[in-house]
């Protein structure tokens, strides 16, 4: 019998926990909760949990500062929970080393779905670095630089080809525009989101069937692009 | 300047103010030749005792006294009268205007230049005095208008306060007309000013051209007053009428123009201090919006969020959970629903609140009726909790918001209970002191943790106690109203024995409230 994957719930609500308890334990997670910061951070020191799902309106502290504790020893996958209209606390949590975000109210399979995204990209976590990469019918070898749909090529620009292979490296996350900005373009280009929206653009139109309704590379409005993930 | 104007008034007066007006044209021709007269009669009486230059002494006394008594003019009557009656009656030969002796032909010429000389000398003395009277006085009656306008604060005020001045300074009936919105004088004078069609064109030519229209202005056959605009912000807001005769010169003239200015400066006061007053009501009104908006958002969403996590979780993993973990979503959701349709209620009562949020100030309120209706509120929602009221005998009328100020009171009131273990005594008392009334309310809970007790008021956050029961925005909602109402909150714990919470709201007695909001109502 394997060990179930224990899952850190960080949240003040009583009510959210309430709900997730059961719906984790039964879906096959070990759930260990937390009602505030200070918690969180015994919790996880004790427990060593695969995974934290973390509000980052926590009544004794700022939720951003547990993902910082956790971030200088741990890269165990972080979900925050969020209002909708909190964009630049998404992106500060994200931007800190959160993985992924979910506005609430949320639906139990989202979460689940995001859970389980996190937790298989850490499992492959520290594997060697495939030379290919493969999403949906878009294809990517690393060491040649070569994107092919459908087994036809598609030329980019190295921009692109860079763009793309971040996107796709780490599919099923968000990553806002200041980590893209910053992985493609340089430290110096952070605030040039204009760059990235035309970027992707071009990507999508080269590589989506139809651009207006992306399927490969999905806009989070306010706060990042995502790749589809392909599970 | 107060100081000496008035002191100069002190000097000058006793003596100056007991003459009679100056005299001009043939009254001080008359007069002087009845001075005269009476002189040449008394200095007969008396010339067997006289030495022989005695008489023109005499007559020399009653030239100087008549200009100074009755001006210039009088006294060179006199002068030039006495010179005659002087040769006439007492030079030899007598009763002819010839002269014997060629010695008194110089004493006559010498008495002639020094009767002209002192007359018309006092004469002028006297015009001096007068005029640095009338300028005293000029000055008195504008700080007189400055003071008065200076503390008026509605513009019926300066009106009324420029009236009454302006009439006195004038010994008439003096008017101030408004003016209509484009500019234009509004129709309906004041009831006892009669204004030919005249008058209406001169006022009205004085509002285009921003001076003042003088009764005989070249080119204008004139009206009966004299029109001095008063300009606030290059627009003509009203105008000063005074009846014809009180601008005579230019001192009066001059004294009328500073009183228009001064209650041009007046009005653009009130204007300035009425912007200030809206812009602060609206900051009001937007800061408590905003507290509103977020209690609403985060109150409505928590209960949704565990509704729908709830009702997900059911749908899709029902099946795996035990029989125990699905009844307890299902009361969770029932617990939530019922939840946020508190929360729906208590957001129709703040949208109520928020219509009247810019008027948080109009209403003048019955303190201590509303805090007996918040209690009674408290106790229907908390049927369980004791809470006692004692509003002793203080009559408190303040300046607010009823609905607001019972929303704060029973989110208080609630607050303690929630605070409070198990059966909850709340005491909720109405006190005063000389400046403020003070509403307590207080709890036997465990009390705030003393690093906790400078939050409390903050957005969002819940002490340890209420962490499950309130939505943390129920002071800070309190803090905002008070705020906005001129008062304060502020909370004190432990109070007893190392247990307790109390509450305290300060209201500001009118008269302070007023003196705080910078002289606005």
């Amino acid at each position: 019998m394997s060990i179930l994957p224990k899952v850190l719930v960080v949240d003040d609500e009583p009510q959210i926990q309430r709900f997730l308890k059961p719906s984790l334990t039964a879906s096959g997670f070990a759930v260990v909760s937390a009602a505030t910061a200070a918690e969180a951070l015994r919790a996880f020191a004790s427990t060593a949990p695969d995974i934290v799902i973390l509000d980052l309106g926590l009544p004794d502290a700022d939720g951003k500062t547990v993902i910082d504790a956790i971030r200088r020893g741990s890269a165990v996958p972080i979900i925050v929970l969020s209002a909708r209209d909190r964009e630049a606390e998404k992106i500060e949590a994200l931007d800190l080393g959160a993985d992924d975000y979910l506005n609430k109210p949320f639906g139990i399979g989202e979460l689940l779905a995001r859970v389980r995204s996190a937790l298989r990209r850490s499992v492959g976590h520290g594997a060697p670095e495939p030379s290919e990469l493969s999403i949906g019918g878009i294809a990517v070898d690393l060491p040649r630089h070569q994107v092919t749909k459908r087994g036809a090529v598609v030329h980019l620009t190295p921009k692109e080809f860079d763009l793309l292979s971040l996107l796709m490296r780490h599919a099923g996350k968000v990553i806002t525009h200041r980590q893209l900005l910053h992985d493609v373009w340089g430290p110096a280009n952070v605030s040039d989101s204009q760059y990235l929206r035309v970027f992707i653009g071009q990507l999508r139109a080269k590589l989506e069937d139809n651009p207006a309704e992306p399927r490969l590379i999905l806009t989070e409005p306010g706060v990042g692009y995502r790749c589809a993930d392909p599970h | 300047m107060n100081v000496r104007e008035d002191g100069l008034e002190e000097t000058t007066s006793n003596f100056w103010d007991s003459l009679p007006q100056p005299l001009s044209g043939f009254a001080a021709l008359g007069l002087g030749l009845l001075l005269t007269a009476l002189t040449t009669i008394a200095c007969l009486g008396v010339v067997p005792w006289l030495p022989a230059h005695g008489v023109a002494m005499l007559f020399l006394l009653a030239v100087v006294g008549g200009a100074v008594a009755f001006g210039m003019l009088c006294g060179l009557s006199a002068a030039v009268s006495a010179f005659f009656a002087y040769n006439y009656f007492f030079l030899q030969p007598v009763s002819s205007f010839a002269i014997s002796d060629p010695g008194d032909v110089i004493s006559l010429a010498v008495f002639l230049g020094v009767a002209a000389a002192s007359g018309s000398l006092a004469g002028r003395l006297r015009e001096v005095a007068d005029r640095a009277r009338a300028r005293s006085s000029s000055l008195q009656r504008l700080n007189a208008v400055a003071a008065r306008l200076s503390s008026a604060s509605t513009f019926s005020d300066v009106v009324e306060g420029l009236t009454q001045e302006a009439s006195t300074a004038c010994s008439g009936s003096a008017a101030v007309m408004r003016c209509a919105a484009d500019g234009a004088v509004e129709p309906q004078a004041p009831a006892d000013l009669s204004l030919s069609t005249a008058d209406w064109q001169a006022a009205q030519r004085s509002l285009v051209t921003r001076q003042a229209v003088y009764p005989a202005s070249p080119g204008w056959q004139g009206s009966a007053f004299a029109f001095y605009p008063i300009v606030v912000r290059e627009k003509g807001e009203a105008i000063l009428c005074i009846p014809a005769e009180a601008v005579a010169d230019n001192a009066s003239d001059a004294m009328f123009c500073a009183m228009a200015r001064n209650a041009a400066v007046a009005l653009e006061r009130i204007s300035l201090e009425a912007e200030k007053s809206t812009v602060r009501k609206e900051a009001e009104a937007e800061r408590l919006r905003a507290a509103l908006l977020s209690s609403v958002s985060h109150d409505i969403k928590t209960p949704l969020a565990s509704i729908q996590g709830a009702v997900t979780s059911l749908r899709e993993l029902g099946s795996q959970m035990p029989e125990e973990a699905r009844a307890d979503l299902l009361i969770a959701i029932q617990e939530e629903s019922e939840r946020l349709l508190r929360f729906v209620t208590n957001l129709l009562d703040m949208t109520r609140l928020q219509a009247g949020a810019s008027g948080v100030l109009e209403d003048w309120v019955d303190l201590g009726d509303i805090v007996s209706a918040s209690v009674v509120r408290a106790r229907q929602l908390m049927p369980r909790a004791r809470i006692d009221l004692d509003t002793s005998s203080v009559s408190a009328i303040i300046r607010g918001n009823e609905t607001l100020l019972e929303h704060v009171i029973v989110n208080v009131v609630e607050n303690s209970v929630n605070a409070s273990d198990g059966d909850a005594e709340i005491d909720v008392k109405i006190s005063e002191n000389p400046e403020v009334y003070r509403v307590t309310i207080e709890d036997g809970g465990s009390g705030i943790a003393p690093e906790d007790l400078p939050q409390i008021f903050d957005k969002f956050f819940r002490g340890p106690e209420t962490a499950r029961r309130g939505s943390g925005l129920g002071l800070t909602i309190g803090r905002e109203v008070m705020r906005a109402m001129g008062g304060t909150i502020s909370a004190e714990s432990p109070i007893a024995g190392g247990r307790g919470t109390r509450i305290t709201l300060t209201f500001p007695k009118p008269d302070q409230a007023s003196e705080n909001a910078g002289g606005q109502i």
